[in-house]
């Protein structure tokens, strides 16, 4: 079931501008027949990986360029980030690794990345003539 | 970001009035509330009842302020989370680490309970 078309986002740079979009995805996954559940899972991953492009792509800076793409193909949900900034040097799913009993050791960073893997069945960075895109992939529920 | 905070019976009860705890306002979170335990609170209640949105850096923050109360020999706990928030935790593991109870009472009560540090 696909009740979206193709939809996008274009943002600046701003950790704001991701707050504002981040409902849109929801409510864009919501339509594609995903539980709320999910569809907030997949904000989640769609927010993270923005963040990131805002923090790590761009340095923080704003003026700069953002854009979230969303369609449906092959029964799968796409998601994809894309900025023209800084790319990412290492795209390895992070672990998350931490002794509950030692609050010394819980993480501070770092957490954006492995959640996108947690969320997504599928997540794939293209860094090509100076756009870089994370492209997240999710099977449509009922497909 | 706006935080209602009030004082029941010696234990700090810290409200977000936000519905996304995010990377816009999350460090400004956890300034605020480490000023708070520093200034000789060390028993604390995060109450999420508004906060409807949560990403890693909202997480981050929980974890700092964590980390800050305990170094100072007290406790953090939490209330008012939703099943949204509640995923989260379980797919980070921090539900391990976490205390979550369902009502600021349940929270604050718990607390007093605690041996101090």
């Amino acid at each position: 079931m696909s009740g979206v078309g193709d939809l996008g986002i274009w943002l600046e740079s701003r950790l704001e501008n991701v707050s504002l979009a981040g409902p849109v995805v929801l409510e864009t996954a919501r339509r594609a027949g995903f539980s709320h559940d999910q569809a907030y899972l997949l904000q989640l991953a769609v927010v993270e990986a923005a963040n990131n492009a805002v923090l790590h792509a761009y340095g923080g800076r704003p003026d700069n360029s953002l854009e979230i793409h969303m369609f449906c193909k092959n029964g799968l949900f796409v998601l994809e980030v894309s900025d023209q900034g800084e790319a990412m040097s290492n795209t390895t799913p992070p672990q998350l690794e931490f002794d509950p009993q030692d609050f010394t050791s819980l993480p501070e960073g770092g957490m954006g990345l492995y959640l996108i893997h947690m969320v997504c069945d599928q997540v794939d960075y293209i860094s090509s003539n100076g756009r870089n895109t994370l492209r997240m992939r999710k099977a449509l529920p009922f497909s | 970001m706006q935080l209602n905070e009030q004082n029941l019976d010696g234990v700090l009860v810290v409200s977000p009035q936000a519905r996304r705890l995010d990377a816009s306002v999350a460090g400004a979170f956890r300034d605020r509330v480490s000023h708070c335990i520093q200034s000789g609170h060390n028993k604390v209640v995060l109450d999420l009842a508004e906060v409807q949105f949560m990403d890693s850096s909202g997480l981050t923050a929980l974890i700092s302020v964590l980390k800050a109360v305990s170094v100072n020999g007290g406790s953090m706990v939490i209330s008012g989370v939703d099943s949204n928030l509640s995923s989260l935790f379980q797919l980070t593991r921090l539900n391990k680490v976490l205390r979550v109870y369902p009502s600021v009472r349940e929270a604050s009560q718990a607390l007093s309970l605690d041996m101090p540090g």
